[in-house]
């Protein structure tokens, strides 16, 4: 019973000491659901249409492609500013970063295939990104595919058309062709593709699983460590080690009251995704599961961190680099089959990489998280408690007390 | 009042570097008595109380504290003992009662303490502090908060580390007063204090130095030690003459004379309780009239001094290039 009275002392000091700071839950617990809001609606699912100059002859260029047709064939990926057939001044407007585009025609197209070469249609841009220069290029080859499939089209047409109105082995053997579309036989196969998760998530609704698990692992971690790294900076260590209060108790009072905080705070966030349009398929319990084990693997993480750290903000910079570290290792923006075997391992010393994967199953995939990755979560927790046994006991055993000089 | 030992340390030493640090301490405390630990600072009190409850492991020597050794001590022992530390540590964002309630939980009092906790507001007049929040309170109510958090399990063995730093003189009386009340009641306490004076409210007392006890006893015995014997004040109605005084200084019981005014002196004597009859025959003998003749108690801060000086003359004496520098 009064191991009991001590580990909730605990639950109660560190849920009234995080009540009492107000910009502290602003900022750690107000904070995620904004973000996480704020990330879902602002969120674009396509990038605004590319601003694009075409310099072509105002006749139309050789091959018979006019500015209007280049446009349809861009379709919504580009935002026809201007026709010009000054290079120069739209070479200017795309350095001076007026336009994103300079689409150039060819103006001998046909000259080209009497020569028996392509065309070229040229593209410059002023991008860095290298997934925008990726969607630039995309996006031109996709175009050029689609005005070849239309040069084709008007070619076999006319080609019929004369065909028909002539007499002969080959005008015979053209009745013997179906009446099939033009376009169609110029283009005779097409793809396409379907998920078996239905239905497919938006790119906003994909990134929101990541975004909770790193924002709860965050959270879970950083009040983990500065509790402790508080108490030693005030000195309440030394209470401790002349107190009755076992390493067991101090750590099953601390790991229960940020166990609550962080389910308040993710249960907050699960109530955020409705209005992100996103809808849990897999069972709700699977869910908190995989949240909670997420926390408690978290929690040992940042009490692990904690008997590394010796300052408040000391404590904080370790929790930034599990936080950049989960942001580029984890999944939740590369997967994680694009990073190489030796560099994947930094993956699994993070909690949040088991934790996407998992409440993506639950979200998306309307199954249960796999147990492999519960399993993992569960041994990371583990042998982080192991871990944090070690730096708790620093503080609550006197045997282990530091030599200081005291007057 | 039970005499077995509650504290017992033997040649207990614990080295910091320069020199600093607890050397062979040999220290017997009973159970129910309360010691004073008084000494200058840098002078070894905290480091004994920290060696006495287990926050630091001894270099060599032995110690027992309620019959174990205090780095190993158990919870139960734990429970049993009260430790205050030199400064107030608590948590800022918490209130006086919330930090109250905290301490009473890790020393497992239970729950229902509502009673207990406004019995340590009463007796340490934090009535009007006791709902505000610490990073609010002042020194002296984080001090009596801190005190507070130290009795509300009612320990059997208290060790303060300067409890009354801080504290108005009424209050710091109060605190003496519930002190000696703990002391009868069985308590033992061992008391670090910069506040010579009140050594006197203990049984025993420790004088420190460089960390090394140059003194060890009770405060009466501290008296005549650090004189050489009890005071005696003489005032005449006429000044004596200076064969008068050799021929007092000749008189049995009595070791030192020594003028105060023209016809006032102070006398170290071996006993102050039969001087009387001596002086009244050295009057009558040598024609003088006593006008006032009392015992003489001189404050602990005076005795304090006279035996650090002390200290001091015979580490001189003992190495002339050895200076014993004490620290204010």
């Amino acid at each position: 019973m009064r191991s009991l009275t001590r580990s909730l002392a605990f639950l109660r000091k560190e849920l009234v000491s995080v009540w009492r700071q107000p910009r502290l839950i602003a900022t750690l617990v107000l904070g995620p659901f904004l973000i996480l809001l704020l990330f879902g609606l602002g969120y674009q699912e396509l990038p605004e249409p590319f601003r694009t100059v075409v310099v072509a002859e105002q006749s139309g260029s050789a091959i018979g492609v006019d500015a209007a047709e280049l446009d349809e064939a861009f379709g919504e990926g580009i935002d026809l500013v201007e026709v010009t057939d000054d290079f120069d001044s739209a070479r200017q407007s795309l350095v001076s970063g007026e336009v994103d585009l300079v689409l150039v025609a060819p103006e001998d197209g046909l000259d080209a295939l009497e020569r028996g070469e392509q065309a070229v249609f040229s593209i410059l841009h002023s991008e860095i990104d290298p997934v925008m220069t990726g969607s630039i290029d995309l996006l031109a080859r996709l175009s050029v595919g689609q005005i070849n499939q239309e040069v084709l089209t008007g070619i076999v047409e006319q080609a019929r058309t004369e065909l028909s109105q002539t007499e002969g082995p080959l005008a015979d053997a053209l009745a013997q062709v179906p009446d099939v579309d033009a376009g169609l036989l110029v283009s005779p196969f097409t793809v396409e593709t379907s998920s078996v998760t239905e239905p497919p998530p938006s790119q906003a609704a994909y990134y929101a699983p990541g975004v909770l698990i790193l924002l709860t692992q965050h959270l879970a971690l950083t009040f983990a460590a500065l509790s402790l790294v508080r108490e030693r900076q005030l000195g309440m260590t030394e209470m401790f080690r002349v107190s009755p209060l076992t390493v067991r108790e101090a750590m099953s009072g601390k790991y229960l009251s940020f166990l609550v905080l962080g389910l308040v705070v993710a249960t907050g966030l699960a109530f955020t995704m409705p209005l992100l349009g996103i809808e849990v398929q897999g069972p709700i319990w699977s869910f908190a599961l995989t949240v909670a084990l997420v926390i408690f693997a978290s929690l040992g993480l940042g009490f692990a961190l904690s008997g590394l750290a010796k300052t408040d903000s000391q404590a904080v910079q370790y929790s930034m680099v599990v936080l950049l570290v989960s942001i580029f290792f984890t999944g939740f923006v590369l997967p994680l089959d694009q990073l190489t075997v030796p560099v994947r391992w930094v993956s699994y010393l993070v909690p949040a990489t088991y934790g996407i994967g998992g409440l993506q199953d639950v979200i998306f995939r309307g199954q249960p998280a796999r147990p492999p990755l519960m399993g993992a979560l569960l041994i990371y927790g583990l042998v982080m408690v192991a871990l944090a046994w070690l730096a708790v006991r620093k503080d609550v055993e006197p045997a282990s007390a530091p030599a200081v000089k005291v007057s | 009042m039970s005499t077995d030992a509650a504290i017992v340390a033997d040649e207990l030493t614990k080295r910091f570097e320069e020199e600093a640090g607890v050397f062979d301490l040999d220290l017997r405390v009973d159970r129910g008595r309360i010691v004073a630990l008084i000494g200058p600072s840098g002078s070894g009190k905290t480091t004994t109380v920290r060696l006495m409850t287990g926050l630091l492991a001894p270099d060599s020597g032995s110690i027992s504290v309620l019959g174990q050794d205090p780095t190993r001590f158990t919870s139960e022992t734990r429970a049993r003992i009260g430790y205050m530390a030199q400064d107030s540590v608590f948590f800022p964002d918490l209130t006086l009662r919330e930090n109250l309630n905290f301490a009473a939980s890790l020393f497992g009092v239970p729950l229902r303490r509502k009673r207990r906790v406004n019995e340590m507001v009463d007796l340490l007049d934090l009535g009007d502090a006791i709902d505000r929040l610490l990073r609010d309170a002042s020194g002296g109510e984080k001090r009596r908060l801190s005190l507070a958090a130290t009795l509300i399990h009612g320990p059997e063995l208290l060790f303060l580390d300067e409890p009354t730093a801080g504290i108005d003189p009424i209050l710091r009386t109060k605190f003496w007063d519930h002190f000696e009340h703990l002391s009868e009641q069985g308590s033992t306490l061992m008391v670090t204090t910069q506040y010579v004076g009140e050594a006197a409210y203990c049984d025993l007392v420790a004088v420190l130095a460089k960390g090394r006890v140059l003194a060890l006893d009770s405060p009466d015995a501290l008296r005549r030690r650090a004189f050489g014997g009890d005071l005696f004040d003489v005032v005449l109605t006429a000044p004596p003459a200076r064969d008068d005084l050799d021929a007092l200084t000749q008189a049995e019981g009595i070791n030192k004379v020594t003028w105060l005014d023209d016809q006032s002196v102070r006398l170290v004597v071996e006993d102050a309780g039969v001087v009387s009859a001596t002086l009244a025959d050295w009057a009558t003998q040598r024609g003088l009239d006593l006008e006032r003749s009392e015992p003489y108690v001189p404050s602990f801060d005076d005795v304090f001094v006279e035996l650090v000086n002390a200290a001091e003359d015979e580490g001189d004496e003992t190495d002339p290039e050895d200076e014993v520098a004490l620290a204010g």
